[in-house]
């Protein structure tokens, strides 16, 4: 792969595919940026009720915005909105017994036991159930005084809401363009790593993972899916493993070959560059 | 009730009945030292518990050192915006950006984000006080300590127990494609299409083995040995996929017919089954098997590379 032409790479290739490549599409980015908006507007419109319930509602919405989960939106609005209306029981149950010595425990332990047991029935078992214990517990702590649990859970519902407007409603995820750009990160990758070997172990890594997160973004994509992804991701999958195996014959090549050793070598890279052809037309194909 | 017991619930229901006893244990605990914020301990016991033993070390480990180095962090800016309103408010929002913007990616991130948010929480809230950093250290290391000691009364499983059920089925898979291997090379007519599911099967195990192997670290975290040896086995199992991948594929290329086939495939294969047994048995199984190199079939190079990983693999295990 050495005597292949060097391969240089410019600033704004380098920022484009290695500042931002653990975030394909800017997904996380964005989900960062609109899970502020959704706590500043929760606390904005809480604050001249009650400063703890501007904070709790502020906390609930931020909380809400990481609570989805499964690869479609339905199960993701779903699944907040099921979140949504146990923490705001939650709330309601944790400030009511705040005073009782005994029961708040017992809804502690209750609740602790039901975060990690309703998990069985989350896709991926996600751990965001545990966000409805935190506000329970808080709720123990800080029950909101003279007006008693009422506030506390409109504050709940109010982040809520302020969480499942801004999380579905604005910017939505776009995985087509996610994958699009993870598949535009793996070509880059694959080329950098065919002309500049020495990297070739950083490069497979950024592959791998590119490859992983296109495979989850075509479950989320589910029958919208593009019939070209499929064959521009079972091609990846064939680029990755012979690039695995040339690394490995070059690196046991160094002192001297057997004929099967040359032969297996030139087979690989003859092969990588034929499957690298079909890459880039499929991934044309994706944009057409 | 010993042990054993909970052996009779589901992972899941274990898991919670950890995060049960951890959320009792932090309770009777913080009212039994006075904690100043026992809901810190409470709050650490139980989101720190997880479903393997060594997943709950892992984490419990990010938590309290990425809490020290939130705290400190800080108690900086705190040093540096005090005073300054809407300076402290945008650190606030800060933190909050980075938590959510780590929380997929990076856990250790993550806490650290969330550590300097409670800090600006409480400033904007007028409640600061230098000590609030080092009671919430205090508490982050108490409740760690009642996590790990909740997944000793309610046994966590083991990930290296896991990692070796999912080595076995990696090297199932792998034995698999180097006996097709063997059958197209003995009949190239017979050779079928079904290699690229297998490819996509092999990678995301792969994965998946990376991951149980970083957890395993934490289980053996005092037996380096031990670490180094899981390394080694786990490095030259992933490299054992492709060659077997490559090992399958190129033998639809093969122009020549190799002479003492049967012998190869025979002494490769019982090479592989003997991965299963987790022993080697006989010490004249390692010695190398000779294949025709000189011939310049990639087959011949694929299945020697097979053997010295198959013999690297052995000496480990």
């Amino acid at each position: 792969m050495s005597n292949e032409k060097s391969f240089t790479v410019g600033w704004l290739d380098r920022f484009r595919y290695f500042v931002l490549a653990p975030d394909p599409g800017l997904q996380q980015l964005k989900h960062a940026a609109k899970t502020v908006v959704a706590v500043a507007i929760a606390l904005e419109a809480f604050r001249s009720l009650h400063s703890q319930a501007a904070l709790y509602a502020g906390m609930s919405a931020g909380f809400l915005m990481q609570s989805t989960a499964g690869s479609t939106r339905r199960t993701r609005q779903l699944s907040m909105a099921a979140m949504g209306v146990a923490s705001t029981i939650a709330v309601g149950l944790g400030s009511e017994l705040s005073g009782q010595h005994g029961a708040k425990e017992a809804l502690l332990v209750a609740a602790a036991f039901g975060a990690f047991y309703v998990r069985k029935f989350i896709p991926g078992k996600a751990m965001f159930p545990m966000f409805a214990f935190v506000l329970t517990l808080l709720a123990t702590v800080q029950p909101g005084g003279a007006g008693g649990p009422f506030p506390m859970m409109l504050a709940v519902f109010g982040g809520f809401s302020s969480a499942y407007l801004i999380y579905f409603y604005v910017l939505p995820d776009e995985s087509l363009r996610a994958f699009r750009h993870a598949a535009d990160l793996f070509l880059f990758r694959l080329r950098h790593a065919r002309r500049n070997p020495g990297n070739g172990q950083n490069d497979l890594r950024a592959m791998h993972k590119a490859v992983a997160f296109e495979a989850e973004e075509m479950e989320a994509l589910g029958a919208l899916v593009p019939s070209h992804c499929a064959a521009f991701l079972a091609n990846q999958y064939e680029a990755l493993q012979v690039l695995i195996v040339l690394f490995d014959v070059e690196r046991h090549s160094a002192e001297c070959k057997s004929a099967a050793q040359e032969a297996a070598e030139k087979l690989c890279r003859g092969y990588l560059a034929d499957v690298a052809k079909e890459l880039r037309q499929s991934r044309e194909l994706i944009d057409a | 009730m010993n042990a054993g017991y909970f052996k009779r619930f589901s992972e899941t229901t274990r898991t919670a009945i950890r995060a049960a006893v951890a959320a009792l244990l932090a309770i009777l605990i913080s009212a039994w030292v006075t904690a100043q914020r026992p809901y810190w301990t409470i709050l650490i016991a139980v989101v720190v518990i997880n479903d393997t033993w060594g997943s709950s070390l892992r984490k419990t480990w990010h938590r309290v050192g990425m809490t020290g180095a939130g705290c400190v962090a800080g108690w900086a800016l705190h040093f540096v915006s005090d005073g300054r309103l809407a300076l402290e408010r945008a650190l606030l929002m800060l933190a909050i950006f980075l938590a959510a913007y780590f929380r997929k990616s990076s856990y250790p991130w993550m806490t650290f984000s969330i550590t300097v948010y409670v800090a600006f929480l409480f400033t904007v809230l007028g409640q600061w006080s230098a000590s609030l950093m080092l009671v919430r250290l205090e508490d982050t290391v108490l409740g760690g300590a009642i996590a790990i000691a909740a997944s000793l009364i309610v046994p966590a499983p083991r990930v290296s127990r896991r990692m070796e059920e999912e080595l076995a089925g990696f090297w199932r898979i792998c034995r698999e494609q180097v006996e097709q291997g063997f059958e197209i090379l003995g009949a190239p007519e017979m050779a079928e299409d079904d290699w690229k599911e297998s490819r996509r099967e092999l990678l995301r195990q792969a994965e998946q083995l990376q991951t149980s192997a970083r957890e395993t670290d934490y289980e053996t975290f005092l037996r380096f040995r031990s670490i180094q040896r899981n390394r080694r086995i786990l490095r030259n199992t992933v490299m054992l996929s492709p060659q077997a991948l490559g090992f399958n594929r190129v033998s639809r290329l093969s122009q020549a017919a190799f002479r003492d086939l049967d012998f190869l495939r025979e002494k490769t294969l019982a090479r592989l089954d003997l991965l299963f047994a987790g022993k080697l048995e006989t010490a004249g199984r390692l010695e190398k098997i000779e294949w025709p190199e000189e011939t310049g079939e990639p087959a011949a190079y694929f299945g020697s590379r097979i053997d010295q990983l198959l013999a690297e693999i052995y000496l480990d295990l």
